[in-house]
């Protein structure tokens, strides 16, 4: 007796804190589902047209689920249907889950925003400037917080063609590394692409934040997220490897056919290190998650730094991360958006004006590489959540049209 | 049927008991005037115990490795103290461990307190803050200004006001600087060797303003020279129009310009680095000197008081509780948003001693902007700091206080003032 009240009890605790997120009808929570339908009308349109083999959409307002659709296919060629449960690569999706982890830290008093880089990492101290063809000396030192709002004054390679992005390429930075050391031993040969605080720049440096807690930490990248952000939240499906018992819930990834008509499987070169065995762990994208662990990052944000009575970060550390932090920064990359601000690891929307979107001023947010986004939305304690699999260039801007009709969903 | 006549006995046994009644009322006033802030269990005013005592954990870092002698730290909210750690010692040498009633030098932490003293001859109508200063203290009237220190000699124009005197744009510096201006400072050794605050102002009076009234903001003694202006005021010595404006009625009874003999055995020890920079060392008394100098009437406004932890709080809460505390009153609320809003936007920075991301009130340092000083605190907090490390800040919007008390010149080792800001900041779970 006594033995099955305890089991019972534990049961009662467990439940109360790896309880699932609830599910609400939508008229509860402030929205309609006549309208939500019509999010649901446009996915599976995408995936008539050939677009997209699948795609999940969720809507939750208030610590509720009001919106859940799954439709299509995972892998339209093995004939795997996309799931609840289904694994995606979250690729730039894993940069906001690093800035709370780092921010874990800070929280401990381990490092300050304003710390020069160096003072944790030598090997980036008194890096130069590729300034019309000759290096000079960086006329300061790039900060924690350079790092976290992209002013680090690095790039990513990829999205460029300057001098400097192709260096990156030749360097092949995020590539064929064993250890995020191996990366940070490459990028201190680069020169840096603008002097640090003067523009906004895309680019690597959130892998260098996955190297600053390593060693502020004395742990593996994989190890202290591990221990920090997905056992707490029980976030159990991710992570920076895929195992073989799970390998059947992982999504094929798609891009467009070479005519640009459909959609065909992208080969395996595009996607990444998601069997390998180094301790080489992007922070910047090397992560694959699932709809509901993502939506419990986000609900935890949402929360205030808390979710089910686990608290990850204060509520004045979660505020600090989500206003804009490069007010007065010139932007150097397109992947900046008009109307939006950068915060620490994510972006931040300032201007509904500029951006001409439906949505409330200080909302923040990022995708992946694949077409991924999230959004969490403390004005109308809302959270989207959008996870497709599909590079880039895909057809249409589906993602901006599944936020478009989240909004309109809004009737309270 | 209603008695006529009181009963006699009855009536003496009331009478008797109404003067028992009194008593225990002016007891309770009593306690009730003379209350200490009460202590509180962190849940209770939505901090969080465990991620409070990561400030200890830190604390008691920098006392093993070296790097301090002791620290209090203290964290209230809601008018009710969350956190009081006092570690390590007071002295190493003479074996006194720091205890919460040790005596700091509070240096610069003088001045806010000096501010609100000011403020409230400005709710007495003696002054407005945008009267010129030569009009109480003409010897201040006409000085001449060198653009940032070694400029030619003009007039300066306009004349400086109170308002730039407490917002630190009266166009005066510390000395200490490479400028002409900054040399005349050491020269005339403006804050040494004074026996009276006017000693003072006769020798600021023959030194060049380092800029425009109004167009720069610059760290300077501007705060003593308010100090001047409430003797002037009040035609008392600014010791006795602390005492009776500040002190007395808030029950800061160990703060002042002295430490009186009998309370020598509290006065925490100065510490400064050691030549090797491995470790502390005491700091030579010419350092931190003055406080056993019982006949001067030099009392410097920006930076002469000592204080202790207790008595710096009930300044805070008096602050944080819009003007009064325990029912005395010292500013009106109307006055305190007035000191504590940002007065120097769009005014040029002529000195790093201002934080990125805050603006300047009235003798108060006001955060402004937290993307600028990466910061997990909120907009409209205020604060200040002294030389020998200690801080304050208050946040009205957390309805929190914060003081770090610590007594190590700089270079220190660390920013443990900082770090202390942080954690306290990122206890709040409510």
């Amino acid at each position: 007796m006594i033995f099955r009240i305890s089991t019972f009890l534990l049961a009662l605790a467990a439940s109360a804190f790896c309880g699932e997120i609830p599910h609400a009808s939508p008229v509860e929570v402030g929205l309609s589902q006549e309208r939500l339908d019509r999010i649901t009308r446009a996915m599976e349109s995408s995936i008539e047209k050939g677009h997209l083999a699948g795609a999940i959409g969720v809507v939750a307002r208030k610590g509720r689920i009001a919106y859940w659709e799954t439709v299509g296919m995972s892998d339209r060629e093995a004939g795997r249907p996309m799931e609840d449960d289904t694994i995606f690569r979250i690729y730039s999706m894993t940069k906001p889950i690093v800035g709370v982890a780092l921010m874990t830290l800070y929280e401990e008093g381990r490092f300050a925003l304003r710390d020069p880089v160096k003072n944790h990492i030598p090997e980036l101290g008194g890096l130069n400037v590729w300034v019309d063809g000759t290096e000079v000396p960086s006329e300061r030192e790039m900060t924690v917080q350079d790092l976290m709002r992209h002013t680090a004054g690095m790039t990513y390679g990829l999205f460029g063609d300057s001098p400097v992005d192709r260096m990156y390429t030749d360097a092949n930075v995020l590539g064929d590394n064993r250890s995020v050391a191996d990366f940070i031993d490459k990028l201190a040969k680069l020169p840096l692409k603008h002097q640090p605080g003067s523009a906004w720049e895309y680019s690597v440096s959130v892998d260098v934040q996955g190297r600053l807690i390593e060693v502020l930490s004395g742990q593996d990248l994989a190890t202290f997220m591990k221990e920090r952000i997905f056992d707490p939240l029980d976030m159990r499906d991710t992570a920076f490897r895929m195992t073989d018992e799970k390998a059947d819930r992982f999504v094929q990834i798609y891009q467009k056919s070479e005519d640009k008509k459909r959609i065909v499987p992208a080969p395996k070169s595009r996607t990444g290190r998601y069997y390998e065995e180094s301790k080489w762990y992007s922070g910047g994208g090397g992560l694959v998650s699932t709809t509901r662990d993502y939506l419990r990052f986000c609900q935890m944000m949402l929360n205030g730094g808390v979710l089910d009575g686990v608290r990850i970060l204060s509520r004045k550390t979660v505020d600090l991360m989500t206003i804009d932090h490069i007010a007065s920064v010139p932007r150097a990359s397109s992947i900046s958006r008009a109307g939006y601000g950068f915060g620490l690891d994510f972006a931040v929307h300032i201007d509904p004006a500029g951006s001409g979107l439906n949505g409330s001023p200080g909302e923040y947010n990022w995708g992946g590489l694949a077409g991924t986004i999230f959004w969490i939305d403390p004005a109308e304690e809302m959270i989207g959540l959008y996870m497709i699999q599909m590079l880039p260039p895909r057809f249409g801007d589906s993602r901006d049209q599944f936020k478009r009709l989240a909004y309109q969903a809004i009737i309270d | 049927m209603l008695p006529t006549r009181p009963d006699r006995n009855l009536q003496n046994k009331n009478n008797t008991m109404s003067v028992r009644l009194l008593i225990l009322h002016f007891a309770l006033a009593a306690t009730v005037l003379g209350a200490e802030i009460p202590h509180t269990k962190p849940e209770a005013v939505g901090l969080s115990k465990e991620r409070l005592e990561r400030i200890t954990s830190a604390l008691e870092a920098d006392v093993k490795r070296g790097h301090l002698a002791g620290a209090i730290g203290v964290v209230a909210r809601k008018g009710k103290i969350a956190y009081w750690e006092t570690i390590g010692m007071a002295d190493i040498e003479a074996q006194r461990p720091m205890q919460d009633d040790t005596i700091f030098r509070i240096y610069s932490m003088t001045k806010p307190i000096v501010g609100v003293a000011l403020m409230t001859l400005y709710e007495e109508g003696k002054f407005a803050l945008r009267d010129p200063v030569e009009k109480y203290l003409p010897r201040l009237g006409g000085l001449k200004v060198m653009a940032d220190g070694d400029g030619d000699r003009v007039p300066s124009d306009p004349e400086m006001t109170v308002q730039d005197l407490m917002r630190h744009t009266a166009g005066m510096t510390y000395g200490g600087g490479k400028t002409a201006v900054d040399k005349m400072y050491g020269d005339l050794d403006v804050l040494g060797d004074n026996r009276t605050v006017d000693d003072f102002i006769r020798k600021l009076a023959k030194i060049p303003l380092k800029h425009q009234p109004g167009s720069a903001w610059e760290y300077s003694v501007s705060v003593d020279v308010q100090g001047r202006l409430i003797e002037i005021l009040t035609g008392k010595d600014l010791a006795t129009a602390l005492r009776e404006r500040i002190f007395r009625p808030l029950d800061m009874r160990d703060t002042g310009f002295t430490v009186p003999a009998k309370k020598k055995g509290r006065f925490v020890q100065m510490y400064s680095k050691t030549e090797d920079e491995q470790g502390i060392e005491p700091s030579p008394a010419n350092r931190s000197s003055g406080y056993f100098d019982y006949e001067s009437r030099w009392y410097s406004g920006g930076g002469g008081l000592v204080s202790t932890t207790r008595d710096y709080l009930r300044f805070c809460q008096m602050m944080l509780n819009g003007g009064e505390l325990d029912g005395n009153r010292i500013l009106s609320r109307k006055t305190i948003e007035l000191m504590t809003r940002d007065h120097v936007q769009g005014i040029r920075r002529a000195s790093s001693v201002l934080s990125p991301g805050y603006g300047f009130g009235l003798d108060f340092a006001v955060h402004v902007d937290m993307a600028e000083s990466g910061l997990n605190g909120s907009l409209g907090e205020y604060n200040w700091g002294g030389l020998a490390g200690t801080i304050f800040w208050i946040d009205p919007t957390e309805e929190m206080i914060g003081l770090y008390m610590i007594q190590m010149l700089p270079p220190r080792f660390s920013d443990g003032r900082t770090q202390f800001k942080r954690l306290a900041y990122q206890a709040i779970v409510d």
